[in-house]
């Protein structure tokens, strides 16, 4: 039998301080201004992502003749069209509001599912061991010798997906980094007293997999839950820029870089924007995940 | 030390083996009929049988499983249904102007990095520490593909300092290789930063100080040279993981390596390319990180023993 307090420290978990994690959790992280930075950014984004129908100006994907200059260019930055158009004469901003709510949609979800397959497959790995742990430890193993926008292009590149599938492919490139994280805290888990303790008063191994452990495992699903968006929303918007994600003409960011890529030297407008949002958009959910991490961590609890 | 190469080598050579299995079920899952993509869209059913009955395409799964094995391991990886070329032959064409931009790619990343990652620990809170800080943060936000847009546009456009792209001498390496060792930079300076406060923190580091030895020299040759491990590690790595095309910054700057051809064969639907340098790639990263183990185990003792 191992040391209790040794495991427990290995663990990173501390014995008698209970029930106290998120509202501590919660009184650190409105101390951490950058994540506070951060959360507000995913916030504001949110909301005009959801809103986008409501409050955008114009339609994103009609293109307005007082939209193009008489020489059929794009227009610049205007008091009707906030942020120019493009050289269909479609209004950028409203292509922003509305390519917003794609590519959270495809980073959000795209990254929960990949946090669900990396919980089911990391944990039933070492809850199990055995021939089980073997197989799904070397099957990712494999997965992580692929680069991951490599496989995800080859597989955008074979199935030439719609959006349903694109969040797939996004889970299925993205779920092994955190399946590592949670094989190794479920076998530190697994030797600790109160699992021996459960299944000494004959707990059922599933019962104690989902009751037991799986609540130790929230804190990381949170934290990655959060961290990998800003990757995965990356992977949509190099994906789409390739011609291999959303389909035009519906907006992505990724996609009206692409589309404006043509026009940047007489409309740098179409590049800057959406690349803009881009940037605003990981770095909210890098600065909000890396605070969460930080106030999750057991650890640093004062 | 030769059991734990060995040892190495075995596990390498089954996740080689793996990696093959995976990409044998990639390219069987295209719904895309091969053989019309070989013979054209306008080829008559006898063509297409003769083509299929050539490629192997009727014969069982497990035929052509161990088929493609046998192929992959003498280094054949199919040929290229648009340049009716071996896909090898072609990647081994590409692969040293690829390196040529992964080279000059980590060069940047250490350059700036690593002084940057240094000057902000030792300045911790200071001004310089903070602007650089917010740098880094910005740069491993940046998609490369953009940034490259963005440095196109100023130092090629606006003030024409720099070829638009495509290949040649320095000037031509110059954007490119910013754009690929940006983000790079920026993790390899927070990086060194976080290890260097935590170490500066340590025992040894004060016995050091406090025995009198001068402060550069406890920088340098007590932190510093355990703080830039991790670091060495990540170069290789990066090395490997760029080995198999840099595809978002050669597509922007036109640069013919791994990643243009490839990025080339989506447009194409050139599927035993896309497979092939994919195969590649997790083949060199696989190889690259067995390099950097044995390095590693050369350097840190420690390492053998586990």
């Amino acid at each position: 039998m191992r040391d209790p307090e040794v495991a427990t420290l290995a663990c990173g978990l501390e014995a008698g301080v209970q029930n106290s994690l998120w509202t501590d959790a919660w009184r650190r992280l409105k101390q951490d201004r950058a994540a506070m930075v951060g959360a507000g950014i995913c916030l504001v984004l949110g909301v005009l992502a959801v809103l986008a129908p409501w409050i955008a100006p114009h339609d994103p994907n009609l293109g307005y003749a007082e939209g193009l200059s008489n020489l059929g260019a794009p227009v610049p930055p205007n008091r009707t069209f906030w942020l120019g158009t493009d050289s269909l004469g479609r209004d950028v901003f409203s292509r922003l509001m509305w390519g917003a709510r794609v590519s959270l949609l495809v980073g959000v979800v795209g990254n929960g599912l990949s946090v669900v397959i990396a919980i089911i497959l990391g944990a039933t790995a070492a809850f199990l061991g055995g021939w089980v742990e073997m197989v799904i430890m070397r099957f990712t193993d494999v997965m992580m010798a692929f680069p991951t926008l490599l496989l995800a292009i080859a597989l955008a590149a074979i199935l030439r997906p719609g959006i349903d599938i694109l969040i797939v492919i996004i889970a299925v490139v993205y779920w092994v980094y955190l399946a590592r994280i949670i094989h190794g805290r479920v076998l530190c888990l697994k030797e600790m007293d109160f699992v021996l303790a459960a299944r000494s008063i004959g707990g059922h191994a599933w019962h104690i997999l989902l009751r037991h452990i799986l609540p130790h495992l929230v804190s990381e699903a949170v934290v990655y839950a959060t961290l990998g968006v800003a990757s995965t929303v990356l992977l949509e918007a190099e994906l789409s820029y390739l011609g291999l994600g959303i389909r035009l003409p519906t907006a992505s960011w990724g996609g009206m870089i692409s589309e404006g890529q043509s026009y940047y030297r007489s409309a740098p407008w179409l590049i800057l924007a959406p690349g803009f949002m881009l940037v605003l958009t990981v770095l909210g959910f890098n600065l909000m995940g890396d605070g969460l991490r930080d106030a999750l961590d057991p650890q640093q609890r004062r | 030390m030769t059991r734990y190469i060995i040892r190495r080598l075995l596990s390498m050579m089954l996740v080689i083996y793996l990696i093959f299995t995976v990409t044998f079920v990639l390219a069987y899952l295209i719904p895309a009929d091969p053989a019309r993509a070989v013979a054209g869209p306008r080829a008559r059913p006898e063509t297409l049988a003769l083509i299929r009955e050539n490629l192997g395409l009727d014969d069982p799964v497990y035929v052509q499983y161990f088929r493609y094995l046998g192929r992959v391991l003498r280094g054949d990886l199919g040929i290229s249904y648009r340049q009716r070329l071996p896909v090898s032959e072609i990647l081994w064409r590409r692969l040293p102007t690829t390196a040529q931009l992964a080279v000059a790619g980590v060069l940047v990343e250490v350059l700036l990095g690593i002084p940057v990652g240094i000057i902000s620990a030792v300045r911790q809170r200071h001004i310089l520490d903070r602007f650089s800080m917010l740098m880094a943060l910005l740069g491993v936000s940046m998609p490369s593909f953009w940034l490259g847009l963005i440095l196109l546009y100023i130092f090629a456009y606006r003030f024409p300092l720099f070829p638009l792209g495509g290949p040649g001498g320095f000037r031509h390496l110059v954007l490119p290789a910013l754009t690929l060792g940006a983000a790079g930079a920026a993790w390899y300076a927070r990086m060194l930063r976080s290890s260097m406060l935590d170490i500066l923190q340590s025992d040894y580091i004060r016995t050091a100080r406090a025995k009198g030895l001068p402060e550069r020299t406890v920088l340098v040759r007590h932190a510093l040279k355990n703080a830039i491990q991790p670091i060495v590690t990540m170069i290789g790595m990066d090395l490997g993981y760029y080995m198999g095309g840099i595809l978002m910054v050669e597509a922007v700057f036109s640069w013919p390596g791994i990643g243009y051809e490839m990025w080339r064969a989506i447009a194409n639907l050139d599927i035993p390319i896309i497979v092939g340098t994919i195969t590649f790639a997790a083949f060199a990263i696989v190889v690259m990180n067995f390099v950097v183990d044995l390095l590693y185990s050369v350097i840190d003792p420690r390492v053998r023993l586990q």
